[in-house]
């Protein structure tokens, strides 16, 4: 196994990961068993005003992780493919963090390993999200829960 | 003897860890575990666990199991019995008191409310810590995971979500 996929299994057992799976906010679209750890797919649970379907599967590129950020990018788990531009989630500010325009292989985040390149000011901007190597996937997961659930305090 | 999991919080992280303790033991028990494994700091006598979003400590005599606590439940352990928590908003601060497992979006429906933002202006909006480093709070973290001793309190300001611009 290699170094990230070691690193990557052990954050998707951990106690911060799991809570998220108990609180359905997100969960693994597999087993630990049978993923590919160097492309996991997680979904995310959004609100359906800004995801039709209630939730988004990103598939996760996890090269360097966690000396280096993950990408990830909308995924369509029946085609096995990149989900269509039309259907990633749209709505006031979501729509800034899923851009395909800017990039269909990518999320526009602070965390995400392609959008943080030539986006140095995002490091003072918002420390918390810039990927540092001690980070787990759950800060990405925690970065995209929080942009897809704009009135998650109200449930 | 059944074991659970437990997700325990404590203000020496914001996330959370995982214990495995039997159904059996008594609160007394649990508190001791979680001192033990490093999780909770401060005396031992003088260390609370709360269940999560509930006020009044769980009674160190009577067991988990009679108190209510199940598998994968979030407790939290604590040395301050309530949190006061303040925030601004617009130079205007408010502020309540909560019990130290009380989730953030709980503090932050309350503050959205508090100031009376309805409808799209409620929406968006974070709470985060008022002096350096400025964190931006979670909605399932635990407030009393912000709060070290010796205060029983934190400053927060409510604020718009920053919005990543190129």
């Amino acid at each position: 196994m290699k170094p990230n996929e070691t690193l990557i299994l052990a954050h998707l057992g951990s106690a911060p990961f799991l809570a998220g799976v108990d609180s359905g906010k997100w969960g693994l679209d597999g087993t630990l068993e049978t993923i590919n750890l160097s492309l996991p797919v997680i979904w995310v649970r959004g609100d359906k005003r800004l995801v039709a379907e209630g939730r988004v599967h990103l598939r996760f590129d996890t090269t360097g992780y966690s000396q280096q950020a993950p990408t990830a990018c909308p995924w369509d788990v029946k085609e096995n493919r990149q989900l269509a531009p039309s259907l990633w989630p749209k709505g006031d500010g979501v729509s800034v963090v899923f851009n395909p325009a800017w990039n269909a292989g990518a999320l526009y985040a602070p965390c995400d390993r392609i959008a943080m390149q030539g986006h140095d000011a995002w490091r003072g901007l918002c420390p918390q999200w810039w990927w540092q190597p001690n980070f787990t996937i759950v800060r990405y997961l925690d970065f995209v829960y929080a942009n897809l659930n704009p009135a998650d305090h109200e449930n | 003897m059944n074991e659970i999991e437990l997700y325990v919080h404590s203000a020496k992280d914001a996330e959370p860890t995982m214990i495995r303790i039997g159904t059996d033991v008594l609160v007394e028990d649990l508190l001791k575990k979680i001192h033990e494994a490093g999780l909770c700091d401060g005396p031992l006598e003088e260390l609370h666990i709360f269940a999560e979003e509930v006020g009044e400590p769980l009674k160190r005599g009577q067991s988990i199991e009679l108190c209510g606590v199940k598998h994968r439940h979030h407790i939290h352990c604590h040395k301050c019995h309530r949190i006061r928590v303040g925030v601004s908003y617009n130079g205007v601060e408010k502020s309540e008191s909560f019990t130290p497992s009380a989730k953030v979006k709980r503090v932050l429906k309350w503050a959205v409310g508090a100031f009376d933002l309805k409808g799209v202006d409620g929406e968006n909006k974070m709470l985060r810590l008022a002096n350096p480093p400025q964190t931006e709070l979670l909605s399932d973290q635990h407030i009393g995971s912000f709060v070290t001793e010796p205060q029983c309190e934190i400053k927060l300001c409510l604020v718009s979500r920053v919005r990543f611009q190129g």
